[in-house]
């Protein structure tokens, strides 16, 4: 079968997607500057990934069948996870490069850590596992 | 008499160098017993646990003095170990002068650090840099 031939519907349904407001949401891709501290350490400072910026996306949690219990109570502290999937409304061939300590990713103003990041089969959507963790 | 966790949060939370860094309200200075609380807002943090206190034994029975080994762990701020050494450094003052005895006005208490790691949280963004002090005190559980 000529796949090419589902990637023009599944195309017009994704703009109907946005046009319907199904991406409420604005992303934004930032990389850690490549500098370091006076310690040796890196400096924590981040730049906007050119292109990559005020994204739609739809920002949802990664199941819908259950609530993500993340919380890990230990005797010296508790963290607790927050996961999220976020899907984009546009495909960044690039995508795969963005999990790891280089990357994060900032939606509505929260920013987290970008622990996967993948294309869908017809190159129309990019979708991201997130985290955020706190003490 | 108070414990010795009581004495050195009482006598920490009057120490102006630890004040400065951890803060000065007696109900926010953050030195914790055991656990840090969750979702503390403002780092650096230091807990406190006590992980030894062999005791000493004469003829006819306990002393009541004795070293306690109490691990302070520190919970710096920032994007590097440098808030996490100041407070280090502002522990190190402290214990100089903490008194947990009936002696009073001496120059210098025999509190020593014996221990003194960095250490870190990885999970969080950025990693959260730690130091992990341990130390002899020499308390009076009668003072």
């Amino acid at each position: 079968m000529n796949q090419n031939a589902l990637t023009y519907p599944l195309q017009r349904y994704q703009s109907y997607a946005y046009n319907e407001g199904l991406y409420p949401s604005l992303g934004t891709l930032q990389q850690m500057v490549q500098d370091q501290g006076p310690t040796g350490n890196p400096t924590g400072n981040w730049q906007n990934v050119a292109g990559v910026v005020n994204i739609p996306c739809g920002d949802a949690p990664p199941s819908v069948a259950r609530v993500q219990a993340t919380e890990m109570k230990d005797v010296a502290e508790i963290m607790a996870k927050g996961l999220r999937h976020v899907l984009l409304n546009q495909c960044f061939l690039d995508a795969p490069n963005w999990a790891g300590q280089q990357s994060r990713f900032t939606v509505d103003g929260i920013t987290y850590e970008v622990l996967g990041a993948e294309n869908d089969s017809q190159l129309t959507q990019t979708r991201l596992d997130l985290q955020l963790v706190t003490l | 008499m108070a414990t010795l966790k009581a004495k050195l949060f009482l006598q920490a939370s009057q120490f102006a160098e630890l004040q400065a860094l951890l803060g000065s309200s007696p109900s926010n200075f953050r030195w914790f017993d055991v656990q840090l609380p969750q979702a503390q807002a403002t780092f650096p943090a230091v807990t406190v646990n006590q992980i030894g206190a062999p005791r000493m034994y004469v003829t006819n029975g306990r002393l009541s003095t004795y070293f306690a080994r109490v691990q302070f762990t520190i919970y710096g701020s920032g994007n590097d170990s440098q808030n996490a050494a100041a407070v280090t450094a502002a522990l190190e003052d402290f214990l100089a002068v903490f008194n947990a005895t009936a002696v009073q006005n001496a120059p210098t208490y025999p509190n020593t650090i014996v221990g003194d790691k960095d250490f870190g949280i990885a999970a969080t963004q950025p990693l959260t840099y730690m130091r992990v002090i341990d130390a002899m005190i020499f308390n009076d559980e009668n003072a």
